[in-house]
């Protein structure tokens, strides 16, 4: 889990922005977000900016999004989920699964990506059959 | 309890331009949108599951997961019955991918729903909507034609889309005064609409809101629809619901308005388009 700066999201950014340099009309070039929304969202003025703004900012910043989601608000990390073997679980956005159903989903999360690597891995014997040998 | 759909946000506006980018860079330029070439040029696979080969699997998924999006593993994951719906989960899905990658992502119902409260999904849905009806193509199309609900439904199957959301699209992007109310019999379960039997007890039951849009020259005309809106018996929405007829036209009252009425049966509601007179084009 990454480590999640003890800053509000707003000084966090700017401490971002600055550690490169960067003016508001930078950003606001690079991202396409206004520079006085930028602006607004720095000072506290707008505490959970859109998850697809603090996306790109984390992108252009080279920042990681699951912290700046977090500090907006929109990830919330439980201890429980925390310990999951899974704790990317806990980054999901449905927060009305009960625990037991939470692991349904984490099952069947892995159903999914043994089928999908099954797949491919008959597709590759398709392709080279010789290398299967 | 219906909303009224409204979002206006830097968000919602970044979701429609990053799907008109991606559309502009695939040079995809006509209905319907070819998801799985969307999908394998953004490097996801897919699997698409009905939703009862779903509930029986060794390892099935909690009954209200609809659609999933594990980032880590570049797969996407639909859950459900119809052709059409599942289109829309995997546009929805595209929008997490693309708008809030290196997430593991699974939506409800809810989550899917054009009322959904959670910002996230909300941006997944716009951003899903114009990719699935390439901004505003799908409207453009429809205006072209005299309104009528059959011309309406073609274009939904030729655009591969649910009648629910093209009704919607059309509606929303309409430059006249126009709404769609979504309703449901109350007390009913989804698909008991089939049946004209199972109709004919609407007339007892009533029916309510379960959300409605509008068009930008609708609003501020005082014929907003209530939130929790109910219909009883002897409402004309009651009574076309409970008639029997797949497609109705008549006339509803709003305040002390009277406008013209159009209304289609899904299999899960019946869609009441409301200000649009029947045969009436853009061009009129």
């Amino acid at each position: 889990m990454p480590a999640v700066p003890d800053l509000s999201l707003g000084p966090r950014l700017r401490q971002l922005r600055e550690g490169l340099g960067l003016s508001l009309r930078d950003v606001a070039n690079d991202t396409g977000i206004s520079s006085g929304h930028l602006s607004l969202i720095e000072n506290g003025r707008v505490r959970a900016p859109s998850p697809s703004v603090l996306q790109r900012l984390a992108d252009r910043y080279g920042a990681d999004a699951q912290d700046l989601l977090v500090l907006a608000g929109y990830i919330k990390l439980e201890a429980e989920q925390v310990r999951r073997s899974h704790a990317r679980v806990a980054m999901a956005t449905m927060s009305d699964l009960t625990p037991e159903e939470i692991d349904e989903v984490e099952s069947f999360i892995s159903y999914l990506r043994q089928r999908k690597h099954a797949k491919a891995r008959a597709t590759e014997k398709r392709r080279h059959p010789a290398s299967s040998i | 309890m219906p909303r009224r759909v409204r979002p206006r946000n830097e968000g919602i506006q970044l979701a429609r331009s990053d799907a008109a980018h991606l559309l502009d860079e695939l040079q995809i330029a006509s209905g319907p949108t070819p998801l799985p070439r969307i999908l394998e040029e953004l490097g996801l696979s897919y699997e698409e599951l009905d939703a009862d080969e779903a509930a029986a699997l060794p390892r099935p998924p909690p009954p209200k997961v609809r659609g999933i999006l594990d980032a880590e593993e570049r797969l996407v994951c639909s859950i459900d019955h119809s052709p059409e719906r599942h289109r829309w989960v995997v546009g929805h899905e595209v929008g997490h991918w693309v708008l809030h990658k290196r997430l593991l992502y699974y939506c409800s119902q809810a989550d899917l729903e054009p009322n959904a409260t959670k910002q996230l999904e909300r941006e997944a849905n716009e951003f899903g909507a114009a990719i699935l009806f390439q901004g505003r193509r799908f409207t453009e199309e429809c205006l072209r034609l005299p309104f009528s609900l059959d011309l309406l439904r073609q274009r939904c199957r030729t655009w591969q889309v649910s009648n629910e959301a093209g009704f919607r699209r059309f509606i929303e992007q309409h430059p006249g005064p126009v709404a769609l109310a979504v309703c449901r019999p109350i007390g009913t379960p989804s698909g008991a609409l089939r049946s004209r039997r199972d109709r004919a007890g609407i007339r007892e039951s009533g029916a309510e809101l379960r959300y409605w849009v509008s068009s930008r020259s609708y609003h501020g005309r005082g014929l907003d629809l209530a939130q929790g809106q109910q219909f009883t018996a002897g409402h004309v929405i009651v009574e076309a619901m409970s008639s029997g007829r797949s497609d109705y036209y008549g006339e509803v009252t709003i305040g002390q308005t009277k406008l013209p009425m159009a209304m289609f049966f899904t299999s899960w509601s019946a869609l009441v388009i409301i200000g649009l007179p029947r045969g009436e084009s853009e061009r009129d």
